[in-house]
């Protein structure tokens, strides 16, 4: 089966269909649940809704970009709206620790396991994690983040940029 | 170099996965229907709150029962010689003095412990008989004389002015209230105010704005939330003259509305029904025999045993109004004080009035009602209560 007849088929409310479409993306999406809210109760909360509103929306999926990029615009504003309604993505704490950090060091990056990174990216503000996640991770634009945090495009990037220095100042720590 | 960095991110984290339960699939499969719902039977909640208030009920009883047996010691007097080396009953004497010579008011108001204070069949009046065995005369020289009745330590002889036949309702150990509850404070009565809270179902706001690619996250939702209403009963128990403690059940109603203004209108309309045990310890500050102020102090646990919203929409193109049920996860805790007057009708009957104040702790596994967004309010308890 293809993904434009799996698709169709959800449209059409088929059980099975709708089981094999979660059994694809269910994994992938708990993880972009997890590395927004940092908790895993929680993650598998919004791994519910965010299906319950795939299901629900799959109808207007009108083909335009990949199927698994739609998917995944729905879980971030999914993780986002919990973000939002529990008061999470205020300012972030002191920066003053953050000044001497010079540069980043791609390497030690490089070195680092998926695990590894979200531990310490877990360990982030909320609000630092979040544009993190926006912009490094799923690609969206500064202007696109303000708009979905009802915040500055400047705000935008000076959150990006503390939490670049934040990260690699705990990824340097942790070596 | 940072063009490096957003790559690696890129390439580490965006495919990372875990594995779901299979509790997941089988939730969103009831929720989209296409399982059988189970009835959500609040039956396990049921058990065990009356779990808790049957062990609390239990454990009561053996505490204070032991103190009866003391307060209702009674010995025949011992038709056997005083002198035969009775152990037992030569240090049940002992300790009877001893009580006796602690009972200073019996002695002190010369009351004849004769007298009938008069059996108000509705009262629960236990007089010790206490009947000791006959002094030997050299114990007669040395020891005071003692009065051959002894009152339950619970209930003192009345103090000189109370009229002898009434008694005072508080006497009674036990008594059983129902009340009714409602918060003050807060969007009641229909005002509505402006913030960006979501009520119970996220995903269908979410949703909604997924129709419009790149809309923003909801800005304003108008949410009203309406007034709490409780109802309940309680049962009381006098540990002494001053402290009480009670436990009982309560049902709490929770009505809210939301609106949403964006593209399209967006209505919830949500009703959250919840279970409560509360337990309280209480404080007898002044009684009289009209009426009693005290101070009650404890905490609730309460249980949502279903939540029902239903979504409307309005606008071309979206779906149909549609349902959905659940009963959420987890307790919500609160906290409470208040001040209670009561009002004695009868000397077994009573009004009574608890205005006070309660917290309402955050729980993100709740639906979004009145106590989510007002977890500090102030509230009026009115109840009847009867006293056995």
């Amino acid at each position: 089966m293809t993904e434009e007849q799996l698709i169709e088929r959800c449209r059409n409310k088929d059980a099975e269909a709708l089981s094999k479409l979660y059994e694809k993306y269910s994994s992938k999406m708990l993880g972009i649940c997890y590395r927004y809210v940092n908790d895993l109760d929680i993650a598998h909360d919004l791994l519910h809704d965010g299906f319950i509103t795939v299901f629900s929306k799959i109808a207007d999926f009108r083909g335009e970009g990949s199927f698994e990029g739609w998917l995944r615009r729905v879980f971030v504003t999914t993780s986002l709206g919990y973000l939002r309604k529990n008061k999470s993505l205020k300012e972030a704490g002191n920066t003053d620790d953050m000044r001497n950090i010079s540069g980043n060091d791609p390497s030690a990056l490089e070195k680092m396991s998926a695990e590894e990174l979200i531990s310490i990216i877990s360990s982030l503000p909320d609000r630092y994690r979040t544009v993190l996640n926006l912009y490094a991770v799923e690609g969206f634009s500064h202007k696109e983040i303000a708009e979905l945090l009802n915040i500055s495009e400047g705000t935008s990037r000076s959150q990006y940029a503390r939490a670049k220095t934040l990260l690699n100042k705990k990824i340097l720590e942790n070596q | 170099m940072n063009d490096k960095f957003e790559d690696i991110l890129k390439r580490k984290l965006e495919g990372y996965s875990i594995e779901p339960v299979d509790k997941d699939w089988e939730i969103i499969e009831r929720r989209l229907g296409l399982i059988p719902k189970k009835r959500n039977s609040p039956v396990l909640r049921y058990a065990a709150a009356a779990l808790i208030i049957g062990a609390m009920f239990t454990g009561m009883f053996f505490l204070l029962r032991n103190d009866a047996i003391l307060d209702n010691i009674v010995t025949e007097h011992p038709t056997s010689d005083p002198d035969s080396g009775d152990m037992g009953n030569s240090m049940l004497r002992s300790l009877l003095e001893i009580i006796a010579e602690i009972e200073e008011p019996v002695k002190n108001h010369r009351i004849d412990p004769y007298i009938d204070f008069g059996r108000d069949e509705n009262m629960d009046f236990t007089p010790v008989e206490l009947l000791l065995p006959p002094q030997r005369p050299q114990e007669a020289n040395d020891r005071p004389p003692v009065p051959r009745r002894v009152t339950n330590r619970h209930n003192p002889p009345p103090p000189s002015g109370f009229p002898p036949n009434i008694s005072h309702p508080r006497d009674k150990d036990w008594s059983i209230s129902v009340y009714a509850d409602g918060s003050l404070g807060g969007n009641n009565f229909g005002l509505s105010i402006t913030g960006n809270n979501l009520l119970a179902s996220r995903s269908a706001i979410t949703s909604v704005n997924m129709s419009y690619a790149n809309t923003a996250i909801v800005e304003t939702t108008n949410y009203d939330h309406s007034m709490p209403i409780s109802a309940g009963a309680v049962v009381r128990k006098l540990l002494n003259d001053k402290w009480g403690v009670e436990t009982g059940i309560s049902y709490t109603f929770l009505h809210s509305k939301a609106e949403t203004e964006n593209y399209i209108n967006y209505k919830i309309k949500q009703s959250a029904h919840y279970i409560g045990v509360p337990l309280s310890v209480t404080y007898s500050i002044l009684k009289r025999p009209s009426f009693e102020l005290y101070a009650k102090a404890g905490g609730e646990a309460n249980f949502n045993v279903r939540t029902h919203v239903k979504h409307e929409f309005s606008g071309s193109g979206l779906q149909e109004p549609y349902t959905e049920n659940f009963s959420a996860n987890g307790i919500q805790w609160s906290v409470s004080g208040n001040i209670g007057i009561m009002y004695n009708i009868s000397p077994v009957f009573g009004i009574y009035f608890e205005p006070g104040y309660s917290h309402f702790f955050s729980n993100s596994r709740q639906p979004d009602t009145y106590w989510q967004d007002h977890p500090d309010n102030f509230n009026m308890r009115i109840g009847f209560r009867t006293n056995f």
